[in-house]
């Protein structure tokens, strides 16, 4: 999809379009495979998770009476 | 996975872990698209002491003996954080009552069923949890007839009328 595609109506029928491929693929898939794609999650989860935790006790600090 | 999934069994045949069945975004990827998840919720009825008290050492013993570690709330076995929950509602009790065993790899595995998923998802009601319940039965994995059920059986009603206004 190009640049000077990215009007809202094109975008959201474009990620609409997407996420349906998505669901088609992700129904083919074994629970395994499913299983083995949660596995390949993890990393970036716990990455994302520390990230979070980091980011609220910034925020603690900062105003501690949250 | 497998490796943690065949620990549980051998706990079963051993009777430590009398029944259980999994139960979170594990079993929810047998029935729908995987999402992210930091562990493996595992839900088990387990036998009380004389004094009707739960009493987890022999079981965490054994699953220690067995090479898992503990981490905060979760035992790591092999690789995986499985969190042991005990069932704590008449529901959750239901749902490893009524879980099948499904296939993983060469393993016959509990999984509570997308019906039971949807109604502890309803009582445990966070967001993400909502999410869950439109997913499975967007993905026509329900018999809606069940889950009314479960609804009215679990005083779930104020909680369906809350993912319905919200999320249907």
């Amino acid at each position: 999809m190009s640049a000077d595609t990215l009007d809202p109506a094109r975008l959201a029928e474009h990620v609409a379009r997407v996420k349906a491929a998505w669901r088609k693929h992700a129904r083919a898939l074994t629970w395994e495979e499913k299983v083995a794609a949660i596995e390949r999650m993890r990393p970036r989860e716990a990455l994302l998770r520390e990230a979070r935790e980091a980011a609220r006790g910034l925020a603690e600090r900062k105003d501690p009476a949250r | 996975m497998r490796e943690t999934l065949q620990v549980l069994l051998q706990l079963r045949t051993e009777g430590r872990l009398e029944r259980f069945a999994i139960g979170g975004a594990v079993a929810a990827s047998f029935y729908i698209e995987a999402v992210a998840t930091e562990d493996l919720d595992v839900f088990a009825i387990l036998s009380t002491s004389a004094s009707g008290l739960l009493v987890l050492t022999p079981l965490y013993d054994r699953l220690k003996e067995l090479g898992a570690s503990q981490q905060n709330e979760h035992l790591v076995i092999h690789g995986w954080p499985v969190q042991i929950l005990p069932a704590y509602t008449p529901l959750v009790e239901e749902a490893v009552v009524a879980a099948l065993e499904q296939a993983f790899h060469d393993l016959a595995v509990p999984v509570v069923s997308a019906e039971h998923l949807c109604a502890i998802a309803l009582q445990t009601g966070r967001p993400k949890d909502y999410l869950r319940v439109h997913s499975l039965i967007e993905a026509g994995c329900v018999e809606l007839a069940a889950l009314a059920r479960m609804i009215e059986q679990h005083g779930l009603s104020e909680r369906w009328s809350i993912y319905v206004r919200r999320y249907a």
